[in-house]
């Protein structure tokens, strides 16, 4: 009689464990989101420069791989030369709205742009920029 | 014998299953504000040259509020940095640095953090300059909260004092920004605020700094030109768990310089934050 009592009683145990865990389950949800992210470059009248720009991008990836986006331009004299002679713009921009659990409702928002342009004679002009993004769970 | 050995059991039982479901009452994975988006520009120009950045960050503890108060427990939290630059001839290097990051904070980190050096020397037959302003704007509010619950509640708590178990609601706004024109100089300026904590202990904080110093390069023993700098703080917070008001604060800082600028620096720090006893 008094096994049959401690088989019930590891019974309900596992019983319980089981429902735990599930909940457990239930909690780690990924939260809704919503990105953009934007990058634009434009040389006008540029004469005589070296131009070098990279883009990397990772939009697929396995769970626990952020997307990312990393961007470079440099703009520099050729050689034999002391100046690049021209006008350069960048412009970049995001915006970001995200929220927590199960939440439709936003609880965090982001936006960002950086323009610049320079014109004239152009010794030296490098921008990077870099964006990351991962679930952390 | 065997009862001894029955009570022991469900003694165990009854621990494990306790602390199996005080874990997962933890804070559960909701981090998604994992971005970071750091940016550098490096550039030397004779010529004109123009930039403008801006960056907003909106947190909030549970989800975003339309209208009206914030419900019990919730904290807000809204960071502004903008910053704009233009010349219209002349030579100016300048390197920039700007990471955001809207992730939570430990102490010393930032989810804004500009950093700026300018080198400027006007074209004497343009009689050009370089103009820039600079501002970053920090705004945190919260409602009142019991202390049992702070830590799965509160993000940013910008309050000083617990009275009973309850900690007060609170608005704060915190400024710290620069407007600025020269003709030859060098111009740095940081810009820094923490507006998402990882945890309680993790205070709210605005760093702002200016410098301007004469360009050696330049021969010049002087910048020329004119600054303005404008610091802000205010705050009001209550006291336990009631809507009156206990406490309010308010400084302004406002600079201004022109002329031949020898050397010109200031820097403002505020920080707040919950110090459970």
């Amino acid at each position: 009689m008094k096994q049959v009592r401690i088989i019930l009683i590891i019974l309900i145990f596992f019983i319980l464990i089981i429902h735990v865990q599930v909940m457990g389950e239930s909690w780690s949800v990924y939260p809704a989101f919503e990105d953009h992210v934007h990058g634009s470059v434009s040389l006008v009248n540029m004469q005589s420069f070296a131009l070098d720009s990279k883009l990397k991008a990772r939009v697929v990836g396995e769970d626990g791989v952020p997307a990312g986006i990393d961007y470079m331009i440099s703009v520099t004299p050729i050689n034999g030369t002391d100046r690049a002679v021209g006008t350069v713009m960048t412009d970049f921009a995001g915006s970001v709205l995200e929220a927590r659990g199960t939440n439709q409702d936003p609880s965090a928002t982001n936006e960002w742009r950086d323009k610049s342009m320079v014109s004239g004679s152009i010794v030296n002009f490098m921008k990077t920029f870099t964006y990351t993004s991962g679930i952390q769970l | 014998m065997n009862r001894k050995i029955v009570y022991v059991i469900c003694l165990c039982l009854f621990l494990l299953i306790i602390s199996v479901s005080t874990a997962d009452r933890l804070p559960n994975g909701t981090n998604t504000t994992n971005r970071q988006i750091p940016s550098e520009t490096y550039l030397e120009v004779i010529g004109s040259m123009s930039s403008h950045q801006t960056y907003q960050l909106d947190t909030y503890s549970n989800g975003s509020h339309d209208g009206g108060f914030l419900d019990d427990g919730e904290t807000y939290s809204s960071v502004v940095y903008k910053n704009a630059m233009t010349t219209n001839g002349g030579y100016l290097a300048q390197s920039k640095g700007l990471k955001l990051d809207e992730g939570a904070q430990q102490k010393g980190g930032y989810n804004v953090d500009s950093k700026i050096v300018s080198t400027y020397l006007t074209d004497p037959e343009k009689g050009s300059k370089m103009s820039t302003a600079d501002s970053l704007e920090l705004f945190t509010s919260g409602n009142w909260t019991n202390t049992s619950d702070i830590n799965k509640t509160i993000r940013n708590p910008v309050v000083q004092g617990i009275i009973g178990d309850y900690i007060g609601g609170f608005n704060s706004y915190y400024k710290g920004a620069s407007a600025t024109e020269l003709t030859s100089g060098q111009l740095a300026t940081i810009a820094q605020t923490r507006s998402v904590g990882s945890d309680t202990s993790v205070p709210a904080e605005l760093h702002y700094l200016i410098g301007i110093h004469p360009d050696t390069s330049s021969g010049m023993p002087y910048a020329a030109g004119t600054s303005r700098t404008d610091f802000v703080m205010t705050n009001e917070e209550g006291a336990g768990n009631t809507t009156e008001m206990a406490s309010t604060k308010a400084m302004s800082d406002t600079t201004t310089v022109d002329g031949q600028i020898f050397s010109f620096g200031k820097s403002y720090t505020v920080t707040s934050g919950v110090s459970p006893t």
